[in-house]
């Protein structure tokens, strides 16, 4: 029955179309709060209707279910003050994460350092998202300033290594044969970990095979 | 400089629950933009700092403020909006009878029912029927999981009870 329902609804819906997609931000308030109860139905009605939505609603939840813990950790932000204080007496380890995500570029997380944060775009080969005929022969990342040596795994759309090389001392590294026989049409990404005094990730890059 | 001190100390609690949610809602196949959502966000409380903006609740809001520029970092590259009869057609769903109705009757019939719902159950009911599970229908409108259950169960049966009536009067 709610098969069969689900089919008749969906006909149904197509012919009442969603309108304009609300912004993040809505869809952000949609999940974390607060919102007027007549915006909420607003919103919840556009979800219900559009795929896209929908699934970033869904995203947006399941983000939110995860955070929870950090947000209570960090919570009662009523007296903020004091307790931000506090916290960034006690969390100077998390000085580590700031260099997990800017790298050694901003280390102080300064203001002025963050807008000198050179855009993230690596000029690799193949190039980011490349839809190639067949698995390439050579990926090549840039060279990095005092990096030992760099240790590449090749991954599939499910996340599995396929291949993993290194470490090698030259920002490249040729696929050989048999890896390149087992690569299947579809997506696949890649990432290099630079070895050297701090531990760095480039990528991780995707490309794409188009053969059968 | 005051601020400068105010907006360390905020990256610094911040950075893992920030970092974690971009990451998250980027998802592996938008990965690489974490460096750059991340920097947005943190110069966008930068600007609040800087134009005198005292933030009441500085984790909510910076947490909110990430979620939200990952989403929309994602939605540039992601395709164009589809509505669910799309993703329908996508899935190539046949056209199934509603017990030997043609589909534009079908169609018909379900919406002059779902009018006849009470308001609540008619927006469970047109979730239910969108794919969404109980839980998620609870948290778009903002109800309890088990009000979302009740208002789902009810609205279904009297959705199937008002179906076999009117298709009784056809």
């Amino acid at each position: 029955m709610s098969g069969e329902l689900r089919r008749a609804w969906r006909r149904l819906a197509a012919e009442r179309r969603p309108g304009e997609c609300p912004s993040s931000e809505r869809l952000v308030d949609l999940v974390v709060g607060p919102l007027p109860d007549a915006e909420r139905v607003r919103l919840a009605e556009h979800v219900t209707l559009c795929a896209r939505c929908a699934a970033d609603f869904r995203t947006l939840r399941e983000t939110h279910a995860e955070a929870a813990d950090g947000l209570r950790a960090l919570g009662g932000e009523r007296r903020a003050g004091w307790r931000l204080a506090l916290v960034a007496a006690g969390l100077a380890l998390l000085a580590a994460g700031v260099a997990l995500v800017f790298g050694d570029r901003s280390p102080s997380a300064s203001p002025d350092a963050l807008r000198q944060v050179p855009t993230p775009t690596v000029s690799v080969s193949p190039p980011n998202e490349a839809s190639l005929a067949e698995p390439p022969r050579e990926l090549r990342w840039p060279a990095q300033r005092d990096a030992r040596g760099y240790t590449l795994r090749l991954l599939d759309a499910s996340g599995q290594v396929v291949w993993k090389a290194g470490p090698v001392a030259e920002a490249r590294a040729e696929l050989p044969a048999d890896v390149r026989a087992k690569l299947a049409a579809g997506s696949y990404a890649w990432t290099v970990q630079v070895e050297g005094d701090e531990k760095e990730r480039l990528g991780p890059f995707w490309f794409s095979v188009g053969r059968s | 400089m005051a601020r400068e001190e105010e907006f360390r100390a905020l990256v610094e609690a911040t950075t893992r629950l920030v970092s974690s949610a971009i990451r998250r809602v980027l998802g592996r196949r938008h990965s690489a933009l974490l460096p750059d959502v991340t920097q947005e966000v943190y110069l966008a409380v930068w600007g609040q700092l800087q134009k005198g903006k005292n933030l009441e609740h500085p984790t909510s809001y910076i947490y909110k403020v990430a979620l939200s520029a990952a989403l929309a970092a994602v939605r540039k590259e992601a395709p164009e909006m589809r509505s669910v009869t799309e993703e329908a057609e996508l899935e190539q769903v046949p056209a199934a009878a509603l017990d030997g109705l043609q589909p534009a009757e079908q169609s018909a019939l379900l919406a002059q029912v779902l009018d006849l719902l009470p308001v609540e159950e008619r927006r469970a009911v047109n979730a239910y029927l969108a794919g969404f599970g109980h839980e998620e229908v609870a948290a778009l409108y903002g109800w309890t999981a088990s009000v979302a259950r009740h208002r789902i169960y009810r609205g279904i049966e009297s959705l199937k009870r008002h179906l076999a009536r009117d298709r009784g009067k056809a």
